[in-house]
């Protein structure tokens, strides 16, 4: 499970600092979901960033069952964001040069996994992602809710703890977006997942208020400050 | 997936990448270029220096001209000749010439490893029956020479008397016997004589054939070829029958001299100083200048720097600010290539921050940018190198001809006019119209020699190294420019819209 407690980052010089955020505590169980809103620059980036490993917190901890993330060195740190930890960015943020499949493979690499297996995962992930006929098309050849749903394969391949996913439909229509939100949403059922009995952490910024409205936990970023509704259970505080 | 991401990329590679490559191309093949064509300048004033003064030449000496720096208060003797005797008026080319003691005491000097005089002369019939070709030979079982070639008035021919007893000295040493023999040291006082193949072509010359001048026939014994378009005469002769023919014994009108490779010992004040320089031949020529006064001394340096013409303006250019500018040029395009990579990497932070999120350690994505950045090197270099290969061949096959004129009173002689004169009729000297003659001792005459732009493996290495370094250079900008972004930047550029 996730837990954040007492979590502040500042940036910037020692006598200019901005917080982006401020005194956070909370957590989400294994399995679990928790959907973050706030207002632009409320510190919704950074709690996300802070959660996948990519920065550190000037203060208190962030855990990801049980080991605290900031205490890792920089190759630890990448070997547990290879393992354990999905990201599905906003846009995709694909390989232009590779094709779909590739990119798809690019998520098995640090992980060791060899060339044969890496093409049958990913071209499995692929078809889960409803893009079995577009393995050899490059990004280019896509249209943004195919690369998203290329993005989101590629974060589900590897089979992670968890995933994370900063506004997955920004930029997306309706139906294109509600389409990528299904397939996330698909991602943390057992049964339609690629690999079976698999049930990822789902962390996601969305602006998205109906996917705001079903989840679980519900966190609203403002000014790097944190205000949690729970709709079940008790796991998580502020 | 190292080599996919590379092979992918290089199979789109964008514009930078591409601006990249053309960058390490021009470099490479401008440098390329531009030391063949060097190169090329530089063998072809050798030739124009080996065809005038013939090789082993480290100094000539001449007698110096009015005014060209003479000892103070020093007679010089008027031009020699022209001496007409049975037809023929012949003439001394170039300056005075010196007195029969002049060899003797360059000779002496201290650093001399050997000197030898020559004596270069016009050869003008004043009637028509005058030089006159025999038939008379065969030489062996093949060649008879028939027909009986007989020059008109005003013919001219170039004779150049040499040492019998230094081969391998003197404006003949410039040519190769490619038939018959070389004078031999009994031959001094002979009637023999060698003919350039371009006059014995031109002319149905052979082995045992003769040219009668002045009244005195002279049998062929060698027929010497030089590698270029350029023959220092038409006909060679024992110098002692030159002297005699100008009506000149003992006179030397140039002596050439080799330098001792040993130390020079004591060579004077002057000497001393010179070769302090490091170049012996300085000092040699100063002890001489000292020994006898009224001489001009020329070393191989001011042979060469006395050439003049295209061919010496192309030198000049390619050696100093043509050359200068090209290599400028090369590395102002290695720096921009350069930092044009490092731009093109800069674009790909975004991939290579989504990378990151992934999982990919930081020097795996190194490596991918640093393998970007040395193929797209690589394959510049490679590029300039055949674009650079390509226009040195060029070059080379086209060969576009440059003029030269050698200074000092070396004597040479282009072979297409005696060619063309193979197409004139019997008898007829029209052709060696062609024939190029320096009016005196500052005057060379013009040489034409064949540009070329060759490539040597050194050449080539040094391209290679160039290209390799250049490939490096690159590819380490690309390595700084992804060492450059912390994870916080590039999260923050994964997550930029």
């Amino acid at each position: 499970m996730y837990r954040l407690t007492a979590v502040t980052k500042r940036y910037g010089p020692a006598d200019d600092t901005v917080e982006g955020l401020s005194d956070v505590t909370l957590s989400v169980p294994r399995g679990g979901q928790l959907v973050v809103q706030g207002p632009p620059g409320g510190g919704k980036s950074t709690l996300l960033r802070l959660l996948g490993g990519l920065d550190r917190p000037t203060e208190g901890t962030v855990e990801l069952d049980g080991t605290d993330l900031a205490a890792l060195d920089d190759g630890t740190l990448a070997a547990v964001r290879a393992e354990h930890i999905g990201f599905v960015p906003r846009r995709a943020h694909l390989l232009p040069a590779l094709t779909a499949r590739q990119n798809v493979e690019a998520a098995l690499v640090p992980l060791g996994v060899r060339r044969g297996e890496r093409r049958t995962r990913a071209a499995r992930a692929l078809e889960w992602a409803g893009l079995g006929a577009r393995l050899r098309c490059v990004p280019a050849e896509l249209t943004p809710a195919e690369r998203q749903r290329v993005a989101v394969a590629r974060a589900v391949v590897k089979r992670p703890k968890v995933l994370l996913a900063d506004e997955p439909t920004g930029g997306l229509g309706r139906q294109d977006a509600a389409e990528v939100l299904a397939l996330l949403e698909a991602a943390r059922h057992a049964d339609a997942v690629p690999e079976p009995g698999y049930v990822p952490t789902l962390v996601m910024v969305t602006h998205d208020s109906a996917t705001a409205r079903r989840a679980p936990r519900l966190a609203v970023l403002r000014r790097g400050r944190v205000e949690l509704t729970e709709r079940e259970g008790g796991d998580a505080s502020s | 997936m190292f080599f996919t991401c590379l092979r992918r990329e290089l199979r789109r590679p964008g514009r930078r990448v591409l601006a990249v490559m053309a960058g390490l191309a021009l470099a490479v093949a401008l440098v390329l270029t531009t030391c063949a064509l060097r190169a090329g300048t530089q063998r072809a004033r050798d030739e124009v220096l080996r065809s005038a003064y013939g090789t082993g030449t480290d100094l000539t000496v001449t007698r110096a001209a009015p005014g060209d720096g003479g000892a103070p208060g020093l007679e010089f003797a008027a031009r020699v000749g022209p001496t007409t005797r049975d037809g023929d008026r012949v003439t001394v080319r170039g300056p005075a010439p010196l007195d029969a003691s002049a060899v003797a005491k360059v000779a002496a000097q201290p650093g001399v490893a050997r000197a030898a005089g020559g004596l270069a002369l016009d050869v003008t019939a004043t009637h028509g029956d005058t030089a006159t070709h025999g038939d008379t030979a065969t030489h062996g079982d093949t060649a008879t020479h028939g027909g009986r070639a007989t020059h008109g008035g005003g013919a001219q021919l170039s004779a150049y008397g040499v040492d019998v007893t230094a081969p391998g000295l003197g404006p003949l040493s410039a040519s190769t016997i490619t038939r018959g023999t070389a004078f031999t040291a009994a031959q001094g006082d002979e009637p023999v004589a060698v003919a350039d193949s371009g006059y014995a072509l031109a002319h149905h010359l052979g082995i045992g054939s003769s040219v009668t001048l002045a009244g005195t026939a002279y049998r062929i014994v060698g027929i010497a070829t030089t590698s270029d378009s350029t023959a220092p005469a038409q006909l060679y002769l024992p110098l002692r029958r030159a002297q005699a023919l100008a009506g000149t014994p003992g006179a030397v009108g140039t002596v050439y001299v080799t330098v001792s490779q040993e130390p020079a010992g004591a060579a004077g004040a002057a000497g001393a100083a010179a070769t302090a320089s490091g170049d012996p031949a300085q000092g040699v020529a100063a002890a001489i200048r000292a020994a006898l006064p009224g001489t001009t001394v020329s070393t191989s340096a001011d042979l060469a720097a006395g050439v003049s013409g295209p061919l010496a303006t192309t030198y000049r250019w390619t050696s100093g600010p043509g050359g200068w500018a090209a290599f400028g040029v090369a590395a102002a395009a290695v720096v921009a290539a350069a930092v044009l990579m490092a731009s093109a990497i800069g674009r790909r932070e975004r991939g290579y921050a989504t990378l990151r999120a992934l999982g990919w350690g930081r020097a795996r994505i190194a490596r991918q940018a640093v393998g970007l950045a040395g193929a797209t090197g690589l394959i510049g270099a490679a590029a300039g190198l055949a674009l650079g290969l390509t226009a040195t061949r060029l070059l080379t096959a086209i060969g576009p001809t440059l003029t030269a004129r050698p200074s000092g009173s070396g004597a040479s002689h282009t072979r297409a006019g005696d060619l063309a004169a193979v197409a004139g009729s019997p008898g007829d000297l029209d052709g060696l119209h062609a024939v190029t003659r320096g009016a005196g001792h500052t005057g060379g005459r013009a040489l034409s020699v064949a540009l070329t732009a060759p490539v040597s493996s050194s050449l080539i290495a040094l391209a290679a190294v160039l290209a390799l370094g250049a490939a490096l250079l690159v590819a380490a900008c690309g390595a700084w420019r992804v060492g450059r972004p912390r994870p916080v930047s590039a999260a923050r550029a994964s997550a930029r819209p």
